[in-house]
């Protein structure tokens, strides 16, 4: 199963409606599909500061989407670290783009 | 059908359709309730149609989803006894790559059960050949009517309004009707409740109204809501206090629909846990037949047991009065 731009943001869409404040998510390969860099992309992955992971979790329970998504912590995507200031660099509109680490950032509920 | 979404175009149209007889308004208070007039026999063909304007407009564009509905209707147009199919919330689901089915069966106690694995078995095929999660509900026509009439909040209530009845639409619109000319009210829900969201307060109060009360908590009339519901909002906590709860609920609780349940472990990803809590409970509890058959369907779909601790639940069904 491939997820293309709509079907993440339809998804982001539906976790966004669960979140009850501002939690600032990234997402790897999935957000280069978001800014159509990518045409689609397989899972979708976030990074969340920790003291929003647990809420998250529950968020994606709720959700409970029929793909796969994988969950980090505090800045970390697989086996890379984001730099520290990940959360202030620059926006896109609500996403935000780092071609360096291949990553995105993408802020919900605002 | 009734142009833009205007107060001015709606109230015109709803006098139109009062005229036709198609529904019908009462007062009540300031306030005018619309009930559909099901008296009139063409009715049913208008909700059918309906439907099937709705399946078109939610399978536009869908390629892969049509993909999917041609199969499902294909493999299972032969299939006994089933009466109508619905999509539940299918634009929702659609979203999250899932999809949600329920099957509204003619009644036969006999060949149910087989029927039942069949369905089980065709959908887990189309799941692996469509990567799509297919969740299902398959419910007979007595079952579906007698959860539609509860004073409680369930899921095929909530349904009503979100559903398409994508095969026979008549047929599920003939129940309804056959019950609504019997003088039964049904009244859908409008929101769809989700186990996690279930306050406190309601939990502790239906769990006391299926006969678990526990020592602490005030019990205060909260909303009522259905048993199958109150256990997945605990198997979704994953509060090990409160899962004793559930086999003294379903044990005290014969109305229980089996199949609601199943659909909602799937839903919510708790067959495991729910098999193992069945498989303990027969052998506890004298006389539970109505779980041989959830047993056998899971066992048929091939779910991992993972086991409840039997000697525990011995010790908390006696202190309850179950054994």
């Amino acid at each position: 199963m491939s997820l293309d731009n709509t079907k993440l943001l339809d998804f982001l869409g539906e976790v966004d409606k669960e979140l009850s404040h501002k939690i600032v998510v990234v997402v790897g390969g999935t957000a280069m599909t978001l800014v159509k860099v990518k045409p689609s992309t397989i899972d979708i992955d976030f990074t969340i500061p920790g003291e929003f992971y647990d809420e998250f979790v529950k968020v994606k329970k709720i959700v409970n989407p029929g793909f796969r998504v994988d969950l980090f912590h505090d800045g970390a995507v697989f086996t890379t670290m984001l730099p520290e200031d990940y959360l202030t660099l620059p926006t896109l509109g609500v996403l935000r783009f780092s071609q360096i680490y291949h990553s995105n950032f993408v802020i919900l509920n605002n | 059908m009734y142009g833009r979404a205007y107060y001015a175009n709606i109230h015109e149209k709803i006098h139109v359709l009062t005229q036709d007889n198609i529904i019908t308004l009462s007062k009540s208070g300031k306030s005018s309730l619309i009930s559909l007039y099901f008296e009139n026999y063409l009715l049913i063909d208008l909700l059918a149609e309906m439907e099937l304007m709705r399946k078109q407009y939610f399978l536009k564009e869908k390629q892969e989803m049509q993909m999917l509905m041609m199969e499902i209707d294909t493999l299972l147009y032969n299939v006994s006894f089933i009466k109508s199919i619905s999509l539940i919330n299918p634009e929702r689901n659609a979203k999250l790559n899932k999809t949600e089915i329920m099957f509204h069966m003619f009644p036969n106690k006999k060949d149910m059960e087989k029927t039942k694995i069949e369905i089980n078995t065709i959908m887990a095929s189309l799941q692996r050949i469509h990567n799509i999660r297919i969740n299902y509900l398959i419910l007979d026509d007595e079952t579906f009517l007698d959860l539609l009439k509860l004073n409680e909040s369930n899921t095929v209530k909530e349904m009503l309004h979100c559903k398409i009845a994508t095969l026979h639409p008549q047929s599920f619109w003939m129940s309804i009707r056959g019950e609504i000319l019997g003088g039964t009210m049904i009244i859908a829900e409008e929101h769809e409740i989700h186990p996690a969201k279930i306050a406190e307060e309601d939990l502790v109060f239906n769990l006391a109204r299926f006969g678990y009360i526990e020592f602490g908590p005030k019990i205060k009339i909260g909303k009522p809501i259905c048993i199958e519901y109150i256990i997945s909002a605990i198997m979704f906590h994953n509060d090990a206090r409160r899962m004793d709860a559930i086999p003294i609920i379903l044990a005290k609780n014969k109305k229980t629909s089996y199949d609601l349940l199943l659909f909602l472990a799937r839903r919510y990803n708790f067959e495991g846990k729910i098999f193992g809590i069945f498989k303990a409970l027969r052998n506890l509890v004298h006389g539970m037949t109505n779980i041989d058959e959830p047993i056998r369907l899971l066992e048929a779909m091939k779910i991992e047991e993972i086991k409840a601790n039997a000697k525990v639940m011995k010790e908390k069904l006696k202190l309850y009065n179950v054994t």
